[in-house]
């Protein structure tokens, strides 16, 4: 059961950091 | 298909419910796409003149009518089919979801294929936007059920994927259209197809993954207690009976006005802050701006409504009007003193306020009106952020319009704007001040007292 979290989580976790951390290197413009 | 009823998608003993968050952000992270539609305003106008518009290409303009059409058709659905959605169990509602979205997906791929905007505006605004509505709705209800002891926090999980699903989608609709372009006009008729096609496989993880508790299951050493929160109650009120109480109507007016007053902000946050600082912010600064107030907007849904646990729903939501009020009054003079830092401080404080105000508003119904029929009650509520978003975008555009036609500089037209979001956000501290415990008299059943007074 807990691999099936792990992965579960892995499944909807990637993407999201993924998507996080495409905005987070846009928005250091700002600070340039 | 009996796999998808409510009876046979009941979670056995062995089954772990920290596998409901991940269902429930597989869904809301394909719906948040639609936060990302404008990334194919531009290209939808384009599909015949290619570099520009040309003759018969459609207008930004009208384009921009898809998304409202689906934020519409979002707050419609789920007002509509809460109850049907309470009675199927959310299985069945996630699959028709997932079909509706992805389904909506390929009309309008047929409809640019074919260069229908009737088509287009039929699937991804009509279809997709029912899709969105019962999508929104359904794993919220499911996940305030699995945690009766940090309701907060559960909504936040889901609701927090709402927001990153733009974050997702935005890059990777950009690079589906480039991979495209050289075999469809501006590559979105392709896009729009694999996207549905991703988006449907998605959905379908949460789909399956999703279960629902059995009757009476509480988490292991769990035990509600007694008056540890006024508000909270121990019994239910159907959905028909909540939009006869003026705490359901408070709560539209508290969420209607939270979200006025961000969405408000985000509409215009690239030209404002341009127009704030001229000279000093760039255009890519500008985007970057916009992309923190998104990173805000995702943090505040999972972080205020967690610590709404802790301090209460009531309490959170005063937090973010008051604050938000003495942001918003003091938000200009930052601009005007020429302070960055505290001006993009102050709204991205707003902005976590922002999504927080979604992310907590499912707990707040639960402990008002109990879990009996939150998601149908929740869908009725979202028609409030329908309204607030016409309303915000309007409020300050208008506004703005209005005083620049009437000589004030562009960096200071904003001031009002700011100050009748002050004004609303008071009207906000009211609302949520006037809110109490539900009358037993509405409760479900006549032998459980509704709300537990202290």
């Amino acid at each position: 059961m807990k691999l099936r979290i792990v992965l579960s989580w892995a499944v909807v976790g990637l993407p999201l950091a993924w998507g996080v951390w495409q905005v987070a290197v846009k928005s250091m413009d700002l600070f340039k | 298909m009996p796999f998808l009823d409510r009876d046979h998608s009941i979670a056995d003993e062995h089954f772990s419910r920290w596998l409901v968050p991940p269902a429930a952000l597989a869904i809301h992270l394909s719906i948040g796409q639609a936060y990302a539609f404008s990334v194919f305003n531009l290209p939808l106008s384009r599909l015949n003149g290619g570099t520009e518009s040309a003759p018969g290409d459609w207008k930004l303009s009208s384009i921009g009518w898809i998304f409202s059409l689906a934020i519409v058709f979002l707050g419609l659905s789920a007002a509509v089919f809460g109850a049907w959605l309470e009675r199927v169990g959310p299985r069945r509602a996630m699959l028709t979801s997932a079909l509706c979205f992805a389904g909506g997906f390929e009309v309008a791929a047929i409809g640019v294929v074919i260069h229908s905007f009737w088509i287009v505006l039929l699937g991804y605004g009509v279809l997709g936007g029912i899709g969105l509505g019962l999508g929104y709705i359904s794993p919220v209800s499911t996940l305030i059920k699995w945690f009766p002891d940090r309701p907060g926090m559960a909504t936040g999980l889901a609701i927090m994927g709402f927001g990153g699903g733009a974050m997702i989608a935005s890059p990777l609709s950009t690079m589906l259209m480039a991979h495209f372009k050289p075999v469809a006009p501006q590559g979105v008729a392709p896009t729009f197809a694999v996207m549905g096609a991703l988006y449907f496989i998605f959905m379908m993880f949460g789909v399956l993954t999703v279960r629902v508790p059995r009757p009476g299951w509480k988490p292991a050493g769990w035990t509600p207690v007694a008056g540890a929160q006024r508000l909270v109650t121990t019994s239910n009120v159907s959905a028909d009976r909540a939009i006869r109480t003026p705490q359901f109507w408070l709560l539209w007016l508290v969420l209607c006005l939270n979200v006025t007053a961000g969405i408000g902000v985000l509409s215009v946050a690239s030209p404002m802050i341009q127009e704030m600082f001229p000279g000093r912010i760039s255009v890519s600064a500008a985007a970057g701006f916009v992309g923190l107030l998104s990173l805000a907007n995702m943090g505040g849904r999972i972080g205020w409504s967690s610590f709404s646990d802790v301090v209460g729903r009531k309490a959170v939501y005063a937090t973010f009007f008051l604050l938000g009020a003495a942001l918003y009054a003091f938000v200009p003079t930052f601009g005007r003193a020429g302070n960055v830092v505290l001006f993009v401080a102050g709204d991205v404080v707003i902005l976590s306020m922002y999504g927080g105000g979604f992310a907590t508003i499912p707990a707040y119904l639960r402990d008002l009106f109990g879990v009996m029929q939150v998601g149908a009650i929740h869908g009725r509520l979202l028609t409030a952020w329908s309204t607030a978003g016409v309303l915000g975008p309007v409020l300050v555009n208008y506004i703005r319009e209005y005083e620049i036609a009437h000589g004030v500089a562009k960096a200071d037209a904003y001031t009002t704007t700011m100050h009748v979001m002050v004004a609303l956000l008071c009207a906000g501290f009211v609302c949520n001040a006037l809110v109490r415990p539900v009358d037993a008299r509405h409760a479900a059943t006549d032998d459980a007292p509704l709300a537990v007074s202290t």
